[in-house]
This record gives structure tokens, C-alpha cells and sequence, in this order.
């Protein structure tokens, strides 16, 4: 109320009017109006208005002009970015227009993303100065946290695309500022420089503690919402996605995998998997997608911290594939001239600072490109961390408050000294906790001067691991080099990257790194030691150190004796020139104790603890585990492969410290290093056993201990839903496990069973782990030449494996990826020969193959039915189980299918099933142009006939047969076998006259054979159309001679039976055209009457057209042919009435044969006859034949009669 | 509420400032830009271009000119072309430079290394607003013909995404096919925030 008196009033009353004018105009605009002059007045020119105009305007929610509505989210923003303490009230109002309608609910996250950061950044900041929690500030955080997990949902689900544009840009956001940033201070400003102004966080500064906010938290927060976008990049989300979310997703990951190291190797494989194509993403704009991700692959490819470089060759096949291979060229060639030139750079100074060029940290971003260089391409990102500066080494740094000149840990020595001189101990622990810990570290190094003057007996203890320190000479060019400048000492660059100064987790040890990597054996220097305040600098001509120290002690106020060489070989040597560190030679203490400052005075009194044995190995061990938790932030710091090597080379001296390890890299393989860390260990065993030191078990356990965890942690599923960063970062076809096995120094006996296990799924029903048994088999035998042969072995047996599921994924690894292989392929060979021959050879020769043969093709028709049917040579799905590779063998190799025709004869009937199941696919695959094939075809084997006919149809099914088909096919016919059936494939490529003479043969297989030649034929091909017209089909049945073409007669009246049940084909047009034709011929063909007969039966209507030919029947005295007159005169019968007309055409012997022949046709033609039409065309000996006419003519007609149907046949 | 447009291509002089032009004429916010390091004029060979600086105006470039060829330059439409941009601003800006110029909502270039240049900026810039820019590009060949046929397209496409009032986010696929089939050319476009 105080502050509101002081509200001068003519601004209230100005502020009242214009809430007013708001409230009561109609029109939005000017209600805008006044609520923007409000906003003015109560933002900028008298805030204390601000509590009591915020609740009136948050009311405007309700409001229904949307400008309105949109106003209130600018002022929400415009609030809360001065003044965090209302956020808490006005994020309810924020929270209701995300719900509506998408254009506020876009705005809305824009202005919350805003509040969140700040707010973040306000709390962050304010905690750390103030170590404590204020109800404003954690008001303010719930309810940023609630914005969060209101709008997380929108990134994968909304409405509107332009929703979730922005609520995956706020994940991204909020991962960025929840991680730690490499490049960004490692220490936060200082309380007196924080006017508002928003400057940025850094996660890393609160890693020691905060109040409020829990870095470890936040960074699982961070991987939990990077799981979120990255699974909408994975199937099947990725198919859902509309184009603009894909490309701001994938632009987001990249910018979080540019800025966050520790995430690079989780976001990399989803980008890369996405593909070339992006085929996975529907939706419209493809192509947008596609370059969004080549873009993405460039800006990652230039990124140059250690863990990106293992990405580089698959970034520069990725792109490629999307042809943008040149841009990769130009990137990769852009960060290795970088590096050249580095290196040359470095190596002129290396006579100065030689550690300095293998520190991985003094990469610096390379010079920017010279202005006119336009095709390089653009500005060169800056992802190298840049050096960091640490500003209080640095003595040139302003800015310090205190303004006394001297670097931060130069004041706080003094401040511990201060505190120490008066006992106030309880104050330097409350220092002490509130030190950031690579203060503390640097403190505490400084101070190591002045450790108790005798070395403690346990230290002695183990001359044999660790050599008595060396005198200091080596060590002492470095510390000489006057001119050398201390922030190019690599140690001061970033203390959390060296590994012997990994950050601690809080005060309680201050110096557990010395120990860890001495031990085992050396006793913690014990809490004691930290509160130990610092002598002042030493200040002694005779010791060049001190003499260094007296030139140069502001600089450089550390620990100078550590020769610095992180380069691998850091291992012994380096911890014994620390052991002269910690434990100068004798004179040099003499001479500080000489100089009798106060520090060496506290020093004297450090207690000695012995330890039994478990306490070491339980101080050890957790020591160890807690350099392992620092991990995150060495590899981010990018000092990964130097701690690796230098953990590998200590957690190798004892079972328990390489359990500690195991568990380490199990829990999260692929952000813990795990492959090059358990490499490491690896060849660390090996050599210990090389060198004799250890036998070959330890090596072996730790293979197995390690793999089995490891296939434990993979697939037990409750670890598995436990471990969400492993099922991330481990996708199915994960390929670590066949890295690590290629990789290893020695391929250890356990591993074989370990392959075998995985390649025998009999109680897994998941077949990932076949997968990735055979991915590390194929892996061995290209790369590991020893264990080849076994292995090969093992995908062989794979290969016939019982589980349908893991043959068919080894066979496929065989035949695909195996067999092209040159040195191994002749084995493959012979065991695929091996495995066909085994059931071939089973059931021995079965004499009666052709009786077999017989049935085995009818078998195969109807079905599988019979797959069970064992004689002899098993089952069917045995036989198909041995046979399979050799098959898939034969689509890569045709020459090999020579072989299956030439076993087919003597294989066993479920055998010749198994064959003739699988012989379509492969024959479709090998395809009809195959030279192999077709010189099989023009020569097969004896007794494969049947497999033959299977092919030729399999080949022809479909598609027009090639000419070389052809031409194989009708020489085999002509040279080899004869029978017509394996011409059938082929008719319908034939031509009228290459038909022709083979159509006897067709009319002369089984019926259901000839149905379906007659089809081809009349189908026909494409180009040329049918072979014969049916009329043609007709005329050449008819044409058939039984004795020349040796076909029997019942075969053709089949044929001739079949072809004219198919009405539609064979109509009464065809029928009238053949008849026709065929009543021309000279002789009649046998089969004519029979054939008028049944055309006659199938059309009636025909019949006017069979009384003609009828009639020219008898023009040409049908009688004569008795066959045909039989025939004749049934047809006559069965057409009456219509052919009295054609009988009564008959001489009157004929008739009176006809009569005699069919008795009942006497009475319906007599009266026929009589009628006064008819009667008169009618011959008269013909009428008194059917006693039409009774007249004395009659006796003699009918004496002459016999007589003249006696003479009948002579005529 | 209208867009902001910005136009950019390699040197801001032709392809850039024909849209610009064309652009201003009809009344949409619109600057222009080029992501060069140098603006770029051809010479009298290829190999000895015109080098100018960003921020160089536009008449200084054209006395320099005629001070050098005049007929040279005016025959090959140099000099028209920047009598033209200097009508419509004062000197060729620079992509990289404009952070002051505040967040645009539509970025259009027509050339695709362009593209990849201006989204590597806007990527590496620090974003603190949040506000997507929709970054276009349309091909168009540098010369005078293609930039007048490049600029008019422009206009449609940039009326279209007016059309759909700031809620170009969720229509951008829809307003991409629409154009690409009406005028059978092919656009690549990504979306970044300021």
C-alpha cells in the first residue's frame, strides 16, 4: 500500500480513465488504443500502478475480439519478462488461451517459452547468490513447470501444425537450457552485474547445489524430451508427420546435438536413419524434408568435439546419397585443413608446450576463411568449445569487484589462510560448501605443498607398482619456461577436463584422484586435509620452482610440478612425476620448513589413518565410481578418449574395480564410451597376459561377465523399461556387439558360445537376438581371419536351422553377404552341396522313379497336404529345411542349378515335394534369360522331366517367353524329348505354321493337357495374336490322320468333343465357317458327320445351314461312305421335320436304305410327301415308297425295288 | 496483420532488388539482401569482376561505373538495373548483418546455396524471440530476363502466404503445392525461429 501512495495521482486518474475507455468502447480498435497507451503508462512510466492494473487486465481474457485476446498475451509476456513475481498469477490466464484457438495457442507458447527461460534463469541465478528458497521464486517455477508439461503434449499431438512448430521448438528450448553448455562460463556472473538483463545460464553452475533446482534432474528431464522428439522421427510416429514438424524437428535436433556433445551420438543415428529419401515421411513436401535433413548433416558434420568424429564417415555417406557429396567434401576437407594446420601450428611451439598439441582441447575453430573466399561455404561454424577463458587465471581480467588485482584463487587461499589462523574451522566448511568445486580442486592443489614433510609408510609399501619418484630434472624445463603462458597450460584450460581433477561430487573428498589412480593401496588423504589453509608462496632462490613461483606467482599460483602429458601414455610415469609432486625431494621441504610459514606449520600435524584391506577396496571402489558418475562432464568437455584410456589401464588391477566398470558401461553403452571403454580394458588384460602378468581367465571373464550383462540388460524387459537412455540409444539392429567382438585383442573361447546362443532362438520368441548373432558373425568372418572357419561354420549350421525365422535370416546372410565374398564362397558352396546331397542321398535310388514321378506331380498340384508323408528321406519340411541355402545359393550362382536337376531324379518323393515347392521362386528370380538355365533346358538331365515342366511353366507364367526361350524349348522338343507337353509354355508364342505340325502331338496328351494347349493356343501372344482361330483349330482336328499322325480316333473326337463345349469360343459362326470348309474336302474327313451332329445339337439354330449341307451331302452321294452315311442318316433323323425335305432329295433306294435304317420316319415323311406342294417335286418311285400313291406300278416298283437298293452300293 | 518479406539472393542487386521492387510496388513490407561477402558485378571479362563492399550505395557503384565503361555497363543493363535499386533503397545489404532489421516472417531466396547460407544464420544466430520465419527458396537464374520472371513469382507466392493470415504454419505444404503445380516450378522452403 506504501508503494501505492506513492503512485503520483494524476497517473492514476489517467490510468482509470483509460481502463474506462477500455471497458466501455464497442469497437476494438479503440479499445486497443486505450489499452496501449494503459500498458505504456503501467509498464514503463509508473510500475507500482502494475498490482493493481494486472488483475483488470487479465480479465480481457474473456474478451471477444481476438485482438483483444492477443493484446493480453503480449502484456502477459511484456509482464513477466520484468517482473517474475507475477508470473505465478498470470499463468493460469496463459494456460486457458493455449487451449484456444490455434493462433493464440501459437502465441501463447512463444510468450511462455520466453517466460520459462527467464523464469529458469531467475530462479537458477537467484538461488545460487542466495542460497536459499523465497515463496516468489518457487511460485514461480511450478508454475513454468506447469506451462511445460501443458504444452509437451502439443508437440506430438494438435490440431494445428503451427502448434506444435512451436511446442517442439519449446522442447528444444528446454533441453538446451536444462543441459549443460561446453562452450558457455563455466561460472556464473556475479551477483552485482545481474541487472535483469538476461545474459544466459549454464546448468554446470548449480552441478554443486542449488536450493531449488536439481541438475542431475534436469539433465534426465532433458534426455526424457529428447526421447520425445526423437521418437516421433522413428516409425511408425514418422509416417504421421506433416512436413513443417519433420523439418523443425530435424533443424531442433540438430541444434541440440551442435550445442550438447553428450547428445550427439543419440540424435545421430534417428537423423541417419531417416535416410536419403525420407521415404518414411508422407505428406507433401518431401523434397523441403530432405534438405532440411542435408542440412542438417552439413552443420553436424562440421561439428569437430571427439564424440562427433566417429559420425563423420556415416555423415559423409548420408549425404552422399542425398548427391550432396560434394558439400561433405567440402566440410570434411574444411575440419581436417583446420586440423593440419593446427597441428602445424602447434608443432612449432612444440619445443615450448609439447603436451599442449595432444590435448584435445586446445583444438581452437581454425581462422575464419579469408572474405573472398565465396565458394567456401559460408562462415564456419563455431562448435569447437573456444578455449575457455578462465578469468580468474587470467591477470588481466577486470571485472573482479574487489578490485585487489589478485586471481579469485590467489583470494580465496587467502581467505582460508585468514579463517585457519583463527581456528575458525566451522567457517571454512561453510566456505568450502559453497566453492564451486573446481575452485575447491584448485585450492586444494595449491595447497598440496604443503603435505606432511615424511611420507607415510603405506606409501612406501609398493615400490613395485609405483617407482620411487623420480628426481625432479624431467619435470623441470615446463616449470622453467618463463615465457610460457598459463592459460595455454592445458590443466587451466577447463579444470573438469583433466582427469585427475574430475569434479567431486560436492566437498566431502577433496582428494580422491591421486588415490584412485594409485590405487590400490594408497590411503585417502582424509577430510583433514581440505581445511588445510595454504602457506604463502614460497619464495627460495635454490629451488627453480620457487624461483618460477617468485616470477611468476600471480599467474600461476598451482601446482606447476605435474608435467602435464595427457596423451595416453599417461599412465605410470605421469602418476610417479605426481608422486614428486606430492612429495618433493627432502631439501626442497627443508626449505619451506626453513622458511617457517604458517602453512607448513598446520601442515605437520596431518593425521595418518591405516586402513584395513576392505576399507581400501571400499574407498577404492567408490572413488572409482565416482570418476565414472563425472563422466558426462569430461566427455562433454571432449577429454573422453584421454580418461578412457587412463580408467581402462586402472580398473584393470582388480576384479572388483573392473566390476564397477562392467556396470558403468552396461548402464548407458553408447553415452558411457561403453564400446571404446570396454575396448580399452580389453587390450589392457591382453597385454598383462601377454606380458605374463595374468592368465588368459581374466581376460575370458571379463568378455563373459560383460557380454552376458549385457545380452541380460538388452532383453530382460523390466531392465530394459528401467533403462530408458539404453533402449534409446540401443536400437534392435544395434551393432555394438559385433564392434566390440571384431575390435577385441584376442576373440575369447566364451564368445563362441555366446554366437551360438544367440543364433539358437529355440526359447527366444523374438528374433532380434538371430539378428544380432548373425550381424556379429558376418562382422567376424570379413574381419577376424582366425576364427573365420568357425564361424562360417556356425552361419552354415544357421542356415539349416529347425526355427523357420532364424534360417531364413541366415540364409539371407549367407547367400547375400557371404557367398559374393570370393575366399569363402567355394566353402559355402560345398556346404550347401553337402546339405542338398544329405536328403537326396537319404532314401537312396528309388528304382520305380517314374511310377514315383507320376505321383509326385499330382501331389504337388492339390496342395501340401502331403508335406508330412516320410518315406525314407524325411519329411518334406526337412527336406526344405537342408535345401533352402542351397536354393537362395542358386539365385546368386545359376551354374549351380544344374546340379538340383541332376539330383532330382534320385531324390526321395517328399524331396522332389520340397523341390517342387520351392523351384517357382528361384526360377522367377533367375529369370528366363539365364544362359545357365536355358543350356539345362535344351539339355536336361535324365528323369528330371517333371521339375523340367515345372520350370518351363514357371518361366512362361505371366510373360511373353524370350526368343532364346523359345528356341531351347522347341530344340529340346526336336532333339530330345519328344513329348509335346513341354511345348505347351511356349504355344502361345508359336505361329500358325509352327503349330500346325505339332498340333497331333497336343491331341494326343491326356485331355486335361490338351485343354490347356488348346487355351495358349487360342490366347495367343500379344504381338502376333492367337496361333490358330478356333475355325483353324477345328479344320486341323478334322485333318488329323489316325494311321500317318498315329493319334487314336477316340483322342480326336475328345479333342473335337472339348473344343465345342466351349460355345462361346466355338460358336455357331465358327462351326457354320468350319462346315463349310470342311463339306469341300475330298474325302470327307471321318469325323464330319459327327462333328455336323453335335453342331446341330449345340445350335439349333444351325439347322437351316446343316439341311444345305445336308443336300450338297447328297450331291456328292453320300452313301457311298458308309461311315458317313450312318451318320448322315442319324443327323436326318434327329432333324426332322427339317430335313424330309433332304430324304425326300434321295434317290429312292437311298430313302427306302433310310427308311429301312430308321423305321420311324416312314409316317411323319409320308405325310410330309403328300402334301400337294411337296408331292409333286417328289420322284414318283419315292412317293409309292412311302405308299403315298397306291397305282399298278406299284408290284413292279416293288420287284424292282430290292433290285435297285441291291444296286445301290455298285453305282 | 502484415508480413514482413525479405528478399535475399548473392549480391542484392538483381534478383533480390527486382522482387524487392516489384514487392514495394505492390505494397507489401518487404526488404532485400545478399549473402555474399562482397557484392559482385560482372566486369569486362569474367575473370576481373566488380568488387564492391555491402553498405557501397548504389549511385556510388554507378558513378564508379561510368567512370570505368559507360557503354559497357549501360549495354549489358547494369546500369538501368541500379539506377532501378536505387530508386528503391540506398545501398545492397547484407544477409548476415541484419540481425537490427528485427524478425522477418517470410525469408525468400532464389538460389539454393543462398538457402543453406541464410538457414545456417538464422540457425547459429541466438534465438531469443521464438517467432518462426518461414525461409523459401524459388531458383531463379541471374540475369535480368529470369530476375523479372523470378520476381513475379515472388509476388504470388508471397500474396499467397499474406492470404492465409499468419497461419501460414499450418497451411505451408498446401500453399507449396498449390504453387508449384500453378506454376511448375519447384520450391524448397524450411522454418526457423528468430
Amino acid at each position: 500500500m506504501a508503494a501505492m501512495m506513492a503512485v503520483p495521482p494524476e497517473a492514476r486518474e489517467r490510468a482509470v480513465a483509460l481502463l474506462h475507455d477500455a471497458q466501455l468502447h464497442p469497437d476494438a480498435a479503440a479499445k486497443l488504443d486505450s489499452l496501449r497507451e494503459l500498458r505504456e503508462l503501467a509498464l514503463h512510466r509508473e510500475p507500482r500502478l502494475l498490482p493493481e492494473l494486472l488483475p483488470v487486465l487479465l480479465e480481457l481474457r474473456n474478451d471477444r475480439a481476438s485482438a483483444i485476446r492477443n493484446f493480453l498475451v503480449e502484456i502477459i509476456e511484456e509482464v513477466g519478462l520484468r517482473q517474475v513475481e507475477y508470473v505465478p498469477v498470470m499463468m493460469p490466464v496463459l494456460l486457458t488461451l493455449l487451449r484456444g484457438e490455434p493462433a493464440f495457442a501459437r502465441r501463447a507458447i512463444t510468450a511462455g517459452t520466453n517466460l520459462f527461460r527467464h523464469t529458469l534463469e531467475y530462479v537458477l541465478l537467484k538461488g545460487i547468490y542466495t542460497r536459499q528458497v523465497d515463496k516468489f521464486m518457487q511460485d514461480s517455477w511450478i508454475s513454468v513447470l506447469q506451462f511445460k508439461e501443458f504444452v509437451y503434449p502439443f508437440a506430438q499431438q494438435h490440431g494445428n501444425d503451427g502448434v506444435r512448430l512451436h511446442a517442439v521448438k519449446f522442447i528444444e528450448t528446454v533441453i538446451l537450457l536444462f543441459t549443460p553448455d561446453p562452450s558457455g562460463p563455466s561460472q556464473p556472473p556475479l551477483p552485482d552485474r545481474l541487472d535483469g538483463t538476461s545474459k544466459g545460464i549454464n546448468v554446470s553452475w548449480i552441478v554443486s547445489g542449488h536450493p531449488l533446482l536439481d541438475a542431475t534432474a534436469m539433465g534426465q528431464e532433458a534426455s526424457k524430451s529428447l526421447g520425445l522428439l526423437l521418437n516421433q522421427l522413428r516409425q511408425p510416429d514418422v509416417s504421421a508427420l506433416p512436413g513443417p514438424v519433420a523439418i523443425v524437428i530435424v533443424n531442433s535436433l540438430a541444434a541440440i546435438a551442435k550445442r550438447r556433445p553428450s547428445f550427439y551420438g543419440r540424435i545421430l543415428p534417428v537423423l541417419l536413419s531417416l535416410g536419403p529419401s525420407c521415404e518414411a515421411i508422407k505428406g507433401g513436401q518431401v523434397a523441403s524434408v530432405v534438405t532440411a535433413l542435408k542440412n542438417a548433416f552439413v552443420q553436424l558434420l562440421k561439428c569437430t568435439y571427439p564424440a562427433a568424429a566417429p559420425w563423420r564417415d556415416r555423415l559423409t555417406s548420408a549425404l552422399r546419397q542425398m548427391n550432396a557429396g560434394d558439400v561433405a567434401d567440402l566440410a570434411v576437407e574444411r575440419s581436417s585443413r583446420g586440423g593440419e594446420r593446427e597441428s602445424r601450428e602447434s608443432s612449432s611451439r612444440s619445443n615450448r608446450v609439447k603436451e599442449e598439441r595432444q590435448d584435445p582441447r586446445n583444438k581452437r575453430p581454425p581462422p575464419q576463411e579469408n572474405g573472398n573466399d565465396e565458394e567456401s561455404y559460408g562462415k564456419r561454424l563455431r562448435t569447437t568449445p573456444p578455449p575457455p577463458v578462465q578469468q580468474h587465471f587470467h591477470p588481466d581480467a577486470s571485472g573482479y569487484a574487489n578490485g585487489a588485482g589478485l586471481p579469485p584463487i590467489q583470494q580465496m587461499i587467502q581467505m582460508f589462510e585468514a579463517l585457519a589462523a583463527k581456528g575458525e574451522i566451522a567457517s571454512i566448511d561453510l566456505l568450502m560448501s559453497r566453492l564451486p568445486p573446481d575452485t575447491l580442486a584448485d585450492v586444494v592443489i595449491v595447497n598440496m605443498q604443503n603435505l606432511p614433510p615424511s611420507v607415510p609408510a603405506d606409501f612406501m609399501d609398493k615400490p613395485q607398482l609405483l617407482p620411487p619418484p623420480p628426481p625432479p630434472p624431467p619435470i623441470e624445463p615446463v616449470a622453467m619456461d618463463g615465457r610460457r603462458d598459463p592459460r595455454r597450460d592445458p590443466r587451466r584450460m577447463d579444470p573438469r577436463m583433466d582427469p585427475r581433477r574430475l569434479p567431486s561430487p560436492g566437498p566431502p573428498m577433496v582428494m580422491p584422484k591421486q588415490e584412485d589412480l594409485q590405487q590400490p593401496g594408497v590411503p585417502p588423504v582424509f577430510r583433514t586435509v581440505k581445511a588445510e589453509p595454504v602457506s604463502p608462496p614460497v619464495m627460495n632462490s635454490r629451488d627453480p620452482r620457487a624461483s618460477l613461483k617468485a616470477t611468476s606467482v600471480k599467474m600461476e599460483p598451482t601446482f606447476t610440478h605435474v608435467k602435464s602429458e595427457p596423451d595416453e601414455d599417461m599412465g605410470i610415469r605421469t602418476i610417479s612425476t605426481m608422486y614428486g609432486a606430492l612429495y618433493p625431494s627432502s631439501d626442497a621441504l627443508d626449505d619451506r620448513q626453513e622458511a617457517g610459514t604458517s602453512g607448513a606449520g598446520l601442515s605437520s600435524f596431518l593425521p595418518v589413518v591405516t586402513l584395513s584391506n576392505e576399507q581400501r577396496a571400499t574407498l577404492g571402489n567408490s572413488a572409482l565410481t565416482r570418476i565414472l558418475e563425472g563422466s558426462k562432464s569430461v566427455s562433454a568437455a571432449g577429454g573422453g578418449g584421454l580418461r578412457i584410456a587412463l580408467l581402462a589401464r586402472l580398473t584393470a588391477q582388480s576384479a572388483e574395480a573392473l566390476n564397477t566398470l562392467q556396470k558403468h558401461i552396461l548402464a548407458d553403452y553408447a553415452n558411457h564410451m561403453g564400446h571404446e571403454l570396454a575396448l580399452h580394458v580389453f587390450y589392457e588384460l591382453y597385454l598383462m597376459h601377454i606380458a605374463g602378468g595374468d592368465s588368459i581367465e581374466k581376460y575370458e571373464n571379463f568378455f563373459v561377465s560383460l557380454v552376458s550383462l549385457y545380452s541380460c540388460k538388452k532383453f530382460d524387459n523390466v531392465v530394459f523399461k528401467q533403462s530408458q537412455g539404453l533402449k534409446d540409444s540401443l536400437p534392435p539392429s544395434d551393432k555394438s556387439l559385433s564392434k566390440l567382438l571384431c575390435e577385441i585383442p584376442l576373440f575369447p573361447e566364451g564368445a563362441f558360445a555366446l554366437l551360438e546362443s544367440l543364433c539358437n532362438p529355440i526359447n527366444e520368441p523374438n528374433g532380434d537376438r538371430v539378428t544380432q548373432g548373425l550381424s556379429a558373425l558376418w562382422s567376424l568372418i570379413l574381419q577376424r581371419p582366425a576364427v573365420r572357419e568357425r564361424c562360417l561354420n556356425m552361419a552354415l549350421e544357421c542356415a539349416v536351422h529347425e526355427v523357420d525365422d532364424a534360417r531364413t535370416k541366415a540364409i539371407r546372410l549367407v547367400a547375400n553377404k557371404l557367398y559374393p565374398v570370393t575366399f569363402i564362397s567355394q566353402k559355402i558352396e560345398e556346404f550347401a552341396t553337402k546339405m542338398l546331397l544329405s536328403v537326396v542321398n537319404v532314401g537312396g535310388h528309388n528304382v520305380d522313379s517314374e511310377a514315383q514321378e507320376r505321383s509326385t506331380l499330382q501331389e504337388v498340384a492339390p496342395g501340401d497336404q502331403e508335406a508330412n508323408a516320410a518315406d525314407g528321406g524325411g519329411t518334406k519340411a526337412e527336406a526344405q529345411r537342408c535345401m533352402s541355402l542351397y536354393f537362395a545359393l542358386c539365385t546368386k550362382k545359376h551354374a549351380l542349378l544344374g546340379e538340383l536337376f541332376n539330383v532330382y531324379d534320385r531324390a526321395p518323393k517328399p524331396v522332389k515335394q520340397a523341390i517342387h515347392r520351392q523351384i517357382p521362386v528361384l526360377v522367377r528370380t533367375v529369370g528366363q534369360s539365364s544362359p545357365e538355365l536355358l543350356s539345362i533346358i535344351s539339355a536336361p538331365p535324365q528323369g528330371c522331366e517333371n521339375l523340367l515342366l515345372q520350370v518351363l511353366h514357371v518361366l512362361t507364367e505371366g510373360t511373353t517367353p524370350s526368343p532364346e526361350l523359345i528356341k531351347t524349348i522347341k530344340q529340346l522338343h526336336e532333339t530330345r524329348i519328344k513329348d509335346a507337353v513341354f511345348l505347351i509354355p511356349i504355344l502361345s508364342s508359336l505361329s500358325k505354321e509352327e503349330v500346325l505340325p505339332i498340333f497331333p502331338r497336343l491331341v494326343d496328351l491326356p485331355p486335361d493337357k490338351f485343354q490347356v494347349a488348346l487355351a495358349r493356343i487360342l490366347q495367343g501372344s500379344a504381338h502376333t495374336g492367337p496361333a490358330l482361330t478356333p475355325a483353324e483349330v477345328l479344320i486341323a482336328l478334322h485333318g488329323i490322320d489316325q494311321q500317318r499322325d498315329a493319334v487314336p480316333l477316340k483322342k480326336v473326337t475328345e479333342a473335337c468333343s472339348a473344343c465345342l463345349q466351349q460355345r462361346n469360343v466355338f460358336n455357331q459362326d465358327v462351326l457354320a465357317k468350319v462346315l463349310n470348309q470342311l463339306v469341300e474336302q475330298t474325302p470327307l474327313p471321318k469325323l464330319f458327320m459327327r462333328t455336323v451332329i453335335q453342331a446341330v445339337g449345340t445350335f439349333r439354330s444351325l439347322v437351316g445351314f446343316v439341311m444345305d449341307i445336308l443336300l450338297r451331302l447328297v450331291n456328292k452321294q453320300i452313301w457311298k461312305t458308309p461311315q458317313l452315311w450312318v451318320g448322315f442318316l442319324k443327323c436326318a433323323s434327329e432333324t426332322t421335320p427339317h430335313s424330309f425335305r433332304v430324304l425326300l432329295q434321295l434317290p429312292t433306294a437311298q430313302l427306302e436304305n433310310a427308311l429301312v435304317k430308321h423305321p420311324t420316319l416312314k409316317t411323319p415323311l409320308a405325310a410330309h410327301a403328300s402334301q400337294p406342294s411337296v408331292r409333286s417335286s417328289v420322284p414318283r418311285s419315292s412317293l409309292v415308297l412311302l405308299g403315298v400313291i397306291q397305282d399298278d406300278v406299284t408290284a413292279v416298283e416293288a420287284a424292282s425295288a430290292p433290285s435297285s437298293s441291291g444296286n445301290a452300293p455298285q453305282q | 496483420m502484415k508480413l514482413r518479406h525479405a528478399m535475399v539472393c548473392a549480391s542484392n542487386q538483381n534478383r533480390s532488388m527486382e522482387a524487392h521492387a516489384l514487392l514495394q510496388r505492390e505494397g507489401l513490407d518487404v526488404s532485400s539482401y545478399g549473402t555474399g561477402n562482397q557484392v559482385k558485378l560482372p566486369g569486362p571479362t569474367i575473370r576481373d569482376p566488380n568488387i564492391y563492399q555491402f553498405g557501397t550505395p548504389y549511385t556510388a557503384i554507378i558513378e564508379d561505373l561510368k567512370n570505368k565503361d559507360p557503354d559497357l555497363y549501360k549495354r549489358n543493363g547494369l546500369l538501368p538495373m541500379l539506377k532501378r535499386n536505387a530508386s528503391v533503397k540506398d545501398a545492397p545489404q547484407r544477409w548476415q548483418d541484419n540481425a537490427g532489421d528485427g524478425a522477418f516472417d517470410v525469408v525468400l531466396t532464389f538460389e539454393e546455396r543462398v538457402f543453406d547460407l541464410v538457414n545456417e544464420d538464422l540457425q547459429n544466430r541466438e534465438q531469443t524471440l521464438f517467432k518462426t520465419v518461414l525461409v523459401v527458396n524459388l531458383d531463379v537464374k541471374d540475369n535480368h530476363e529470369e530476375a523479372a520472371v523470378g520476381a513475379k513469382l515472388a509476388l504470388d507466392l508471397c500474396k499467397k502466404l499474406e492470404e492465409s493470415e499468419k497461419n501460414w504454419e499450418d497451411e505451408i505444404d498446401d500453399i507449396v503445392r498449390r504453387f508449384e503445380k500453378q506454376h511448375k516450378r519447384r520450391l524448397i522452403y524450411t522454418i526457423c525461429f528468430y
